[in-house]
């Protein structure tokens, strides 16, 4: 046996960041509720607080153990295999939906002559590279790579200052709330409550440290960057927000200051380069992890070249077009995430809760 | 392009098969082995251009049907 991988507090901090702000900084969130987009922003991160409450009570009972350890544990074998599968779907499906993201922006912005499957393969071979290299090297990338990044938002957050127009924001409520809502809902669904592939995850984290201090400060700081990036795209683009399937990099492709400072949007694919390799390696090692776990194995690295692979191809045969992504991804991505984001979740922690209760003694043994 | 697919293939599959065989982790290599032939005859299938129906549709459907967006 290998030694159990350990990551740190600020490491996983960083890696839920850049997870959270993966596919999202360019996909834009809130988009349909026109100028009220960054209200349906915050309206996303108020409704992912009780969520990530219940993850990190999850893990908090569980120290140590990834979520198909809890899984076994809780609900058998069984149950608890149905319970696997579903979330190696999940994850694969993701992972999928983001190597899509990815193919169809590059596709679309910068190389559209090239076939789709080079982008996307030229990805998952460093995703793979990384999952091999385990859970440790990925985090260790993220930290590295999250002040660069911070770094860059910030400076571009500061040159499109010059194209903002700060009328843009009003009439704010001009449409009422209801399409704040919806947008709420479709933001928590699409990157805050996608946090619950951490379940998988954060079982490495160093003993000792508290799920709740990663989820929270990850999640809020993730979710004030996006209300940020969200602002400057209205401030920028005004209530045609929903109108570019990447908002953000056509807010920033406006930024021309002087002769010598224009074409800045190439930051913007550096930034979601870096998001979704995070995003992608995450998803692929639980998909891993889950059919290593699954089938019993030795050690679920053997199998990550391949899982890989089948993860590109169902990025490929997903949908037909860019119109049929976007109309996916805003419309029906909420509905088919919710049972994995809250009702799974909500039923593991009530067991979870019901058991530990039961039999204190007999239980806390298990779990260590 | 079919005859790239299978060069490729077997360059993967022998990589990832001796250092499995020589472990003797046989239920390593059999679950490699369905997940490797699954994605082959998807590459294949990718590479004769046939059609391959997408998971998306199905959910999209069951979901519209649900809640009428």
């Amino acid at each position: 046996m290998m030694p159990k991988e350990e990551i740190t507090q600020k490491e996983a901090i960083c890696l839920l960041i850049n997870f959270i702000m993966g596919s999202t900084l360019i996909v834009g969130i809130g988009t349909n509720a026109k100028n009220d987009a960054w209200l349906a922003s915050l309206f996303g991160i108020l409704m992912a607080i009780p969520a990530i409450i219940i993850y990190s009570r999850i893990l908090q009972l569980f120290p140590g153990a990834n979520l198909y350890d809890i899984v076994n544990l809780l609900f058998g074998k069984y149950l608890g295999s149905v319970v696997t599968i579903l979330y190696i779907w999940y994850s694969f499906h993701l992972g999928a939906l983001v190597v899509r993201d990815f193919g169809e922006f590059l596709n679309t912005i910068t190389m559209p002559e090239t076939p789709m499957l080079v982008p996307m393969f030229s990805l998952i071979i460093i995703c793979i590279f990384a999952v091999r290299l385990g859970i440790e090297v990925i985090s260790r990338t993220s930290a590295y790579f999250f002040p660069i990044m911070l770094f860059i938002i910030i400076i571009v957050q500061l040159l499109s200052i010059s194209k903002m127009d700060f009328e843009y924001i009003f009439p704010i409520l001009y449409y009422g709330l209801s399409p704040i809502i919806k947008e709420g809902f479709s933001a928590f669904a699409f990157p805050f409550a996608e946090t619950v592939i951490f379940l998988g995850v954060l079982g490495s984290l160093q003993p000792k440290k508290s799920p709740y201090k990663v989820y929270f400060t990850g999640v809020l700081v993730a979710g004030i960057i996006l209300t940020f990036i969200v602002l400057r795209n209205i401030f920028v683009l005004g209530n045609q927000l929903s109108n570019f399937y990447f908002p953000s990099h056509v807010a920033i492709s406006r930024i021309h200051i002087g002769d010598f400072l224009q074409r800045m949007e190439v930051t913007v694919a550096f930034i979601f380069v870096v998001g979704v390799f995070i995003k992608v390696s995450l998803c692929l090692l639980l998909t891993c992890k889950g059919i290593a776990k699954l089938f019993h194995l030795n050690d679920y690295r053997s199998i990550t070249i391949q899982t890989g692979i089948l993860m590109v191809y169902l990025a490929y045969i997903l949908y037909d077009n860019i119109v049929d992504m976007h109309f996916w991804t805003f419309y029906v991505y909420k509905y088919y995430a919710f049972p994995f984001q809250v009702i799974l979740p909500l039923i593991i922690f009530i067991t979870a809760e019901f058991k530990k209760r039961k039999t204190p003694k007999e239980y806390n043994k298990s779990s260590v | 392009m079919f005859v790239v697919v299978i060069i490729v293939y077997i360059a993967l599959l022998t990589l990832e098969f001796i250092s499995l065989y020589q472990k003797k982790y046989w239920k390593d290599l059999w679950v490699n082995l369905t997940l490797g032939s699954i994605s082959f005859i998807i590459a294949l299938m990718i590479s004769f251009h046939l059609y391959i129906p997408s998971p998306a549709d199905p959910i999209k459907k069951i979901v519209l049907s649900l809640f009428k967006i």
